[in-house]
């Protein structure tokens, strides 16, 4: 953005010299290649299906210049405009979720998407930074004043938000869920016994799950125990990968978005593995671990818990999500429909990493001491 | 914010600390997706490359494309399209029936499938696939392979099948394809390839050899299991050629259009050089269900149904002419020298041979005719007269010329030749020929039996004074074929004096007042001319019972109404079209027949297919793109 002085002191110019620049500067990569992949991907996919060859590509190009929109207008808020929008945001996307299992749209077994015209909405996706914010908010505001119970606050929303998450099902957005909820209470400070006790408490969840239901423990047995035809999108993923080398094939010379049905979504990265190589996979990658990495640390330096938290919480949200959808198609961990931020196919999530993304922007934004937070 | 000092402080502190610990875990998290894919791309990629141990190359053959069927003006009459197939390999799963089951949810398989499948299951050894479901949708199969770790043993594969965007309309004439049987495979290995089919009936199986290709070959690596890893060298096999038929779809379609309901067969031909324009045999049926496999209640209703939809009436179906057959017999007297044009023979309403009185349509009788008299008021005694002086083998003799009786050289498989009787056919029957049978078979009935391709035939010889010879094939491979050019088929080597005299009493039946079928004039206003002849064949011999009661045919039970005929040909100058109507029990040639025959003519003059290269009302675009897909 040339042409803005250090001088100025109009809200566009304030913002540019406070956000964070080179993440901004990573995300923008990371939709453009979002851009790219879909070009590679989507006009094979659309074709199978019988819509015209552009269909994804004129609806993502929408959703990618509609997400970049997002990405700048939410991080020019002021970090209690990110509180606001955040809470509103949370109840929102709370009642939508709720709503999916009466109103949802059902696709492939699942009941997790609201249709609309044009699109599919996925609240789950935005409840998840919306809430990573509230409970960072709850957290911080009950260790500030006693009399607020913040940690119970936020824990019986969690488990309202993991109630829905299970019945929709939707086990890999409970994962990442749970997760970042669990980070952000062990940075908060909770008592490290408690902690020890909720590891516990979620690996003797998972243990039951394995013990008590028979299809859980069939996909266990399935993951450890592949068969050329019970693997079949890993394998094809995994042979993918392979084909690509080093190098790639080259744009447009895959195979595999011919035969994976969510080439364009879930498996993206296999599609990026075979056509661009092992380097372009290990940039896009690096490009989320800088993100990651440089959140984190702009965190040290920060003084107000609320920021910390709320940044932690976006920060481990983002990550995770990359690495579920970088990892299953990796298969090193079993297919779980999440998609790749930015880069896959799908305007709920490209909306919600958008959203998220414009709150740690938001928050990471140098702020002269006094500022209120 | 009292004391910003001592809070930084504690935070810093808690925060580091903690926040390293998770740093870290994020840090070893994305080191993991490094490594794997420095393992997959890196150092597997290279085992793709050099081909490890467990590795080897396979060399396969590949089933080319079958080649399509398009109509005159490139209308695809048969394609392809993809096929996404279940199977179920018994083998992977514990509990096959609990797998279907399981599928049922997802797609819905009836019970007569689940017997099936259950069925064959048991036939195959497990490591066999067996067939759960043709013809998935997308959707289908998008759910299939999703919900993949709940159907234990079923996995999709990928094969094309045949397409008859027309279904029933050409069912007669393209046929169907069905997959090879063990005989097939044993002649001709490629058919051993999964997702061949071969042609089992129509022009599928006339042309199959044409449509089929050659096989090509590919080379590909393939890993311990058997999965393909890629693909080294590919020899493109030979994809089917094309076949071009003569018909035009949009005739067909007018055609089938006009029959309506009836059981009736029609044959519209370019005279001059025997293409097939249109040919419908009504009722029919639709063959795309014989790829999905046939129910047997379907399958019972086809056979047990005595209007015979899965029968091409067309070729196969054998009617008595009846009057329609008065021109063969004509001929015949004339080449017999037995009568002469002008030569009057009296009509009293019935002719006698012995004590055997054999009756003229009309009661009352029409006096004295002459021969195109006789073939205007379609006179039988006339008739009876010319076949008893001219005899049984003249007059064979004669219908063969014409097309009658002689195996047609249609490229149908199932056309029958029909029967022309003679002394020599009677005899070797072991029994004597009887005057009679000559007598009746001067109008047409008796023995004599003919299909109305035949008829049509006989038609456009009439018209033409050339032996042409119907058939469906314009191009193969986008090749011309012989018999496009009317100079293409020898003379019929009858005199032309002759063949005119006979072509005006035909004129006179549909253009001068008192003729047999008025019903067929073409409107005034199209400035052409048809001429035709219509026929009534009985299919049971009216008593003299009936007869002296006031029999009304329309009275009987359907099957045993007569035959309603029309042979025509226009315009009568030029000839150009010839066709043949034969709608089933339908009672009376001249109020039936004609009248369709009438619309079909008009309607093959207007769009004068054997004129064009191009449909009518089509654009330039609309024709490419169809012959493009």
């Amino acid at each position: 953005m040339p042409g803005l002085s250090r001088a100025d002191n109009s809200t566009l110019g304030r913002w540019w010299w406070t956000v964070d620049r080179w993440t901004l500067g990573a995300i923008g990569t990371l939709i453009g290649v979002g851009y790219i992949m879909m070009l590679a991907a989507s006009p094979a996919v659309a074709e199978r299906i019988g819509q015209s060859r552009d269909i994804f590509i004129l609806k993502q190009v929408v959703f990618l210049a509609l997400a970049g929109g997002v990405v700048v207008c939410v991080s020019l808020l002021s970090p209690r405009g990110i509180r606001r929008l955040a809470l509103a945001g949370c109840i929102v996307a709370l009642a939508l979720t709720a709503a999916t299992l009466v109103v949802g749209m059902e696709i492939k077994g699942a009941r997790r998407w609201i249709s609309l015209p044009g699109m599919s909405l996925q609240p789950s996706e935005f409840l998840k930074p919306c809430f990573a914010v509230v409970a960072a908010w709850m957290i911080s505001e009950g260790r500030r004043s006693p009399r607020f119970y913040g940690i119970p606050m936020a824990v019986s929303i969690f488990a309202v938000i993991a109630f829905l998450l299970k019945s929709q099902p939707d086990i890999g957005m409970l994962a990442v869920v749970t997760s970042v909820f669990f980070i952000q209470l062990y940075i908060g400070g909770l008592n490290v016994f408690l902690v020890g006790i909720g590891t516990l408490g979620l690996g003797g969840a998972a243990a039951a799950a394995y013990l008590l239901f028979p299809h859980v423990q069939m996909r266990v047995q399935k993951f450890l125990h592949p068969t050329i035809e019970s693997a079949y999108q890993p394998t094809m993923a995994l042979e993918a990968f392979g084909n690509g080398g080093l190098l790639g094939r080259g744009p447009g010379e895959g195979s595999v978005k011919d035969h994976l049905p969510d080439a364009h979504a879930d498996f993206v990265y296999a599609v990026a593995g075979e056509e661009f190589g092992l380097l372009i996979c290990l940039a896009i990658l690096g490009i989320f671990a800088f993100i990651v990495l440089r959140g984190l640390l702009r965190l040290v330096r920060e003084q107000d818990l609320f920021i910390v938290l709320a940044c932690t919480g976006l920060v481990a949200g983002f990550g995770l999500q990359a690495f579920v959808n970088m990892a299953s198609s990796l298969a090193l961990i079993p297919t779980k429909g999440m998609t790749l931020p930015f880069i896959s196919y799908g305007g709920s999530s490209a909306l919600a990493v958008a959203l998220g993304m414009g709150m740690l922007l938001a928050l990471t934004r140098r702020r002269h001491h006094g500022d209120a937070p | 914010m009292a004391h910003p000092i001592k809070r930084e402080t504690r935070h810093a502190n808690v925060f580091t600390r903690r926040a390293l610990l998770m740093m870290g875990g994020q840090v070893a998290l994305l080191g993991a997706l490094a490594a794997k894919l420095y393992q997959v791309q890196i150092l597997q990629g290279g085992r793709y490359a050099t081909l490890a141990d467990e590795n080897r190359i396979s060399a396969r053959l590949v089933a080319p494309p079958r080649g399509r069927m398009l109509d005159r003006f490139g209308v695809v009459l048969g394609g392809n399209k993809i096929n996404w197939r279940a199977l179920l390999i018994a083998e992977q799963t514990t509990d096959s029936a609990a797998t279907l089951a399981a599928f049922s949810r997802i797609v819905p398989l009836s019970d007569y499938e689940q017997a099936r499948i259950e069925r064959e299951i048991h036939r195959h050894r497990r490591f066999i696939p067996t067939m759960v479901r043709e013809f998935l949708s997308w959707e289908e199969m998008a759910a299939i392979e999703v919900n993949a770790p709940d159907l234990p043993g079923i996995v999709v594969d990928v094969g094309t099948s045949r397409l008859y965007p027309f279904n029933e309309l050409y069912a007669h004439l393209v046929g169907y394809v069905a997959p090879p049987n063990e005989d097939d495979i044993e002649d001709e290995p490629m058919l051993a390839l999964p997702g061949i089919r071969v042609g089992r009936a129509g022009l599928e199986k006339y042309h199959d050899d044409a449509l089929r290709g050659r096989a090509g070959a590919v080379q590909m690596e393939v890993n311990a299991f058997g999965r393909v890893i890629r693909e080294l060298d590919r020899q493109e096999g030979v994809p089917g050629q094309d076949v071009g038929l003569t018909l035009d779809a949009g005739l067909q379609q007018a055609v089938a259009r006009r029959i309506g309901e009836d059981s009736a067969s029609v044959v519209v031909m370019d005279c001059r050089n025997g293409e097939v324009l249109a040919m419908v045999s009504n009722p029919s049926f639709d063959p795309t269900l014989f790829n999905s496999g046939v129910s047997p209640a379907q399958w019972a209703e086809w056979t047990r149904n005595r209007r015979a939809p899965l029968i091409n009436k067309a070729t196969s179906g054998l009617y008595a002419p009846g009057s329609t057959f008065k021109m063969a017999t004509a001929l015949a007297g004339l080449a017999a020298k037995a009568i002469t044009p002008n030569e009057r023979i009296s009509c009293p309403g019935f002719f006698d041979l012995g004590d055997t009185r054999f009756h003229c349509w009309r009661k009352g009788g029409h006096g004295a005719l002459d021969l195109r008299g006789a073939l205007k008021n379609s006179c039988d005694v006339y008739f009876y007269e010319v076949a008893r002086r001219a005899g049984i083998d003249r007059i064979a003799e004669t219908s063969h010329r014409l097309g009658l009786g002689v195996m047609p050289q249609i490229e149908l498989p199932g056309a029958r030749p029909g029967l022309i009787p003679t002394r020599a056919w009677r005899h070797a029957q072991g029994k004597a020929w009887n005057i009679g049978d000559a007598i009746v078979s001067g109008i047409g009935q008796g023995y004599i039996q003919v299909t109305p391709v035949q008829l049509a035939t006989y038609a456009s010889r009439l018209a033409t004074g050339r032996m042409v010879e119907p058939h469906l094939t314009r191009t193969l491979g986008g090749a011309l074929q012989l018999g496009v050019q009317a100079a293409d088929w020898p003379p019929l080597d009858v005199p032309d004096r002759d063949i005119r005299l006979v072509r005006e009493g035909m004129w006179q039946v549909v253009n001068e007042p008192g003729g047999t079928a008025p019903q067929a004039r073409l409107p005034g206003e199209m400035r052409i001319q048809m001429a035709g002849k219509t026929g009534s064949s009985q299919v049971r011999r009216v008593s003299r019972e009936q007869r002296e009661h006031g029999f009304k045919s329309e009275n009987l039970p359907w099957e045993f109404r007569p035959h309603a005929l029309f042979v025509a040909y226009a315009p009568y100058d030029t000839p150009r079209y010839a066709l043949a109507v034969v709608i089933e029990h339908g009672n009376a040639g001249a109020a039936v027949a004609a009248p369709v025959a009438r619309d079909i003519m008009i309607e093959t003059l207007n769009r004068d297919p054997a004129g064009r290269i191009e449909p009518p009302g089509a654009k330039l675009a609309d024709v490419k793109s169809r012959a493009a897909g």
